[in-house]
């Protein structure tokens, strides 16, 4: 991205993200809760002038800040890794200057997140749990997560049948969302657990 | 997304949104697997073969590259194209990623449109070279396997023979008098006849089976998992049978033609594919001369007396050079998908004739004394086994062995199981006894007393290969058994045969009635309707040789 990018370039980000809004809303919203400040990582491998650290923390900051269409913090985080890449005599002051410019372009980009409303939930009912709905639902969703895949049907299945306790789902759709496969598997198993078997 | 028709793709990066972002890009066209480090992509590769990998460079723990490498040196995944994804944008970056084995990379940020014309385009490539390795793995005429593909689907099933209890076999398959359907009718017709063959041929086979053409008018089987010789006898009357039936050329008049069967049979009378193609080319010399026949590889032209005489004369020196081994197949509980025990299976690994299964040395022994002592020491190798597994804190499941006639009727037995049962300190239920109906032909009272009191001791005992014999189930209510296991010549064809799936399921309901439990031999459908199963398609048997 060039220096001179936007703080959150929304337009051309969505495109990236296909035209699927909510998605990429739910990508910035989880962005901003991993990281509501400049990684403390990241400063401290600056200050120790950790070249190697340095590197492969920009250059997974820059892929995902450029993904979001966060240009600014990408041409830093750019600036950042190939600095590092190839050091010389000038890569102290280099990396002294752009933790300077990513300490102010830090919060400006995590505000400008905050601007763009996150991403709508599914509203919650009132009706009663659908037991044999989400018993069937979740052993569904397991079965395509042992396998690497994911199953949105399954998933707003087990969402629609658990009614009004939809709310305890959140850490399995956290999990979900997070590509996290194994913790999104204990808890399907937490929750089937919690059904009486159909039959003895 | 469980539209399997689409392509698969594996996508792997250890960032999520990168994870999120290219699943919106995707998957209105693919169906997509992700994993998130590169032990789970090796994984779900192995597992899910999907048709293309998009790959992550930076990855913690293993990288993108090594990642590559291990897929493109494994032989199951070296053939699915990687595509590199990656913020790395120097040209050494893109070098460094080729050599890895990748033919194509994605740069991040993603462009949409790149991205999807990247994978289709790799994924076009894969799908020619797809069709041209299926060219040259089959015959262009007829569409089977050619030689060179046989060979290679044949020697694995080898390999999965030496562990099965049933037979496989090797059938060449020749046209009689084809020679002259070509000089009389021409070549065209003579390709026609082929191709029908072919098709024919297809139709009797099994799951499994191979089909392949050797040129000229050369057929070759392999056949896998037949429960007895009549029963591969009956498939080569079969054969013939389909081969028999006038072939209708587009124009003219139908072609009566015939086929000769040579038959060679693994491990008897070859353990290699070369060795059983050329035992299959002997015996067809002798069909042949009769035509419209098929004709066994004959032993007894070779060395089969004189081999009986070794086998026989070397029995007690084998037992003394730990020359025989058990190796264990998995019982399956099918409906629940785990181990629930495991079948002890006799071979010889002999210094000369190479794995001898049991068909051929059994009978010999129980010509002589030396079956007691081969029972015995099978009991013996199963127990020190148990202890061993034990003492490698494994999980302990019942073991069965076979017990003949002659040892039932041995009144050491006993006395046998419990000190050996007692030598590990192993709990005797951990010994599952399994005796054949022929057992109670002489004296089913003797027999029975001897399976109570080894009942009381706490093993459990099953009567093997239900459904060959002669016993009613009502003669079978009278024995101390805990356990029926249904011969796999009636499990094989539950699928086929609607007589068999009666069969199966009456005897079944009858069992069950009768406070028995119903074991399925040779289940590899896994449709659950008998449960537990044994099955070599389930779990690779494992060889143990043992020491006594």
């Amino acid at each position: 991205a060039p220096a001179g990018g936007r703080v959150l370039h929304h337009a051309g980000a969505l495109q990236r993200w296909a035209g699927n809004d909510s998605a990429y809303r739910t990508a910035l919203d989880r962005f901003a809760r991993e990281h509501p400040r400049l990684p403390p990582a990241l400063q401290a491998a600056i200050a120790a002038r950790d070249h190697e650290t340095l590197l492969s923390q920009s250059h997974r900051l820059r892929g995902l800040a450029a993904n979001l269409g966060l240009e600014q913090l990408a041409a830093s985080l750019a600036t950042l890794e190939q600095a590092c890449a190839s050091p010389g005599p000038a890569t102290a002051q280099q990396l002294d200057a752009t933790l300077g410019t990513l300490l102010t372009q830090w919060p400006a980009a995590l505000a400008a997140i905050a601007r763009l409303a996150p991403p709508a939930l599914p509203a919650a009912t009132e009706n009663a749990i659908d037991a044999p709905a989400a018993r069937q639902a979740a052993s569904t969703l397991l079965h395509a997560l042992r396998r690497g895949e994911l199953d949105d049907a399954a998933q707003a299945q087990l969402q629609q049948a658990m009614g009004a306790q939809a709310d305890a789902l959140a850490p399995l759709l956290h999990a979900i969302d997070d590509f996290d496969f194994p913790l999104a598997q204990s808890l399907l198993h937490g929750l089937l657990a919690t059904f009486t078997p159909e039959s003895p | 997304m469980n539209a399997r028709a689409r392509p698969v793709i594996l996508v792997v990066d250890d960032e999520s949104s990168n994870l999120q972002l290219l699943r919106q890009i995707l998957q209105n066209d693919y169906a997509l697997l992700f994993a998130k480090d590169g032990a789970r992509a090796l994984e779900l590769a192995r597992q899910e073969r999907p048709a293309l990998i998009l790959l992550d460079v930076m990855m913690p723990g293993m990288s993108g590259h090594d990642t590559c490498r291990q897929l493109k040196a494994a032989p199951l995944t070296a053939a699915i194209p990687v595509i590199f994804v990656t913020a790395l944008n120097q040209p050494e970056d893109e070098t460094r990623a080729l050599e890895a084995g990748a033919v194509d990379f994605i740069s991040k940020p993603f462009n949409a449109a790149v991205v999807r014309a990247r994978v289709r385009s790799q994924l076009t490539i894969k799908r020619q070279a797809d069709a041209m390795r299926e060219l040259s793995l089959t015959d262009s005429l007829t569409g089977v396997a050619n030689r060179r593909h046989f060979y290679d689907i044949a020697i694995g099933k080898l390999l999965q023979a030496r562990h099965s209890r049933n037979h496989y076999a090797l059938l060449l398959v020749d046209m009689d008098r084809f020679k002259h359907v070509n000089e009389r009718l021409g070549q065209l017709a003579g390709d026609a006849l082929l191709q029908e063959a072919a098709a024919r041929l297809r139709r009797v086979l099994r799951d499994g089976d191979v089909l392949a053409r050797f040129g000229g008018d050369a057929f070759v089987l392999l056949l896998c998992e037949v429960a007895s010789e009549e029963r591969l006898a009956a498939v080569a009357g079969t054969i013939l049978d389909a081969l028999r039936q006038p072939f209708a050329p587009a124009a003219g008049a139908a072609i009566l033609a015939t086929a000769s069967i040579g038959i060679a049979l693994y491990p008897r009378d070859g353990q290699s594919v070369d060795a059983l193609l050329s035992g299959a080319d002997s015996a067809m010399a002798g069909a042949k001369t009769a035509r419209d026949s098929f004709r066994f590889y004959d032993m007894a032209l070779n060395l089969s007396s004189a081999r009986s005489l070794e086998l026989q004369g070397r029995f007690e020196m084998a037992m003394r050079e730990n020359e025989f081994c058990l190796h264990y197949q998995g019982k399956f509980d099918t409906a629940r998908g785990h181990i629930v025990g495991l079948e002890a299976l006799l071979r010889w690994d002999h210094p000369h004739h190479g794995l001898i299964f049991p068909n051929e040395f059994i009978g010999l022994a129980e010509e002589t004394a030396a079956i007691l002592a081969l029972g015995n020491w099978s009991i013996a190798a199963a127990c020190r086994q148990l202890a061993q597994w034990r003492q490698d804190g494994l999980p302990l499941v019942p073991v069965a062995i076979n017990i003949s006639a002659r040892q039932l009727r041995d009144p050491q037995l006993l006395a046998t199981v419990t000190r050996c049962l007692a030598a590990h300190a192993l709990a005797p239920a951990l010994l599952e006894l399994e005796v054949t109906e022929s057992c109670f032909i002489d004296d089913i009272s003797q027999a029975r007393e001897v399976l109570e009191r080894l009942r009381a001791l706490g093993l459990v005992i099953s009567l093997d290969d239900y459904g060959t014999g002669y016993s009613g189930l009502s003669h079978i209510r009278l024995l101390p058994i805990h356990t029926l296991k249904i011969d796999r010549s009636f499990i094989r064809d539950i699928a086929i045969d609607r007589n068999d799936a009666m069969i199966v399921a009456s005897t079944i309901g009858l069992a069950h009635g009768l406070g028995l439990r119903v074991v399925a031999e040779g289940v590899e459908s896994g449709d659950g309707r008998c449960a537990p199963g044994t099955g070599a398609g389930h779990v690779r048997p494992l060889c143990n040789r043992m020491h006594t």
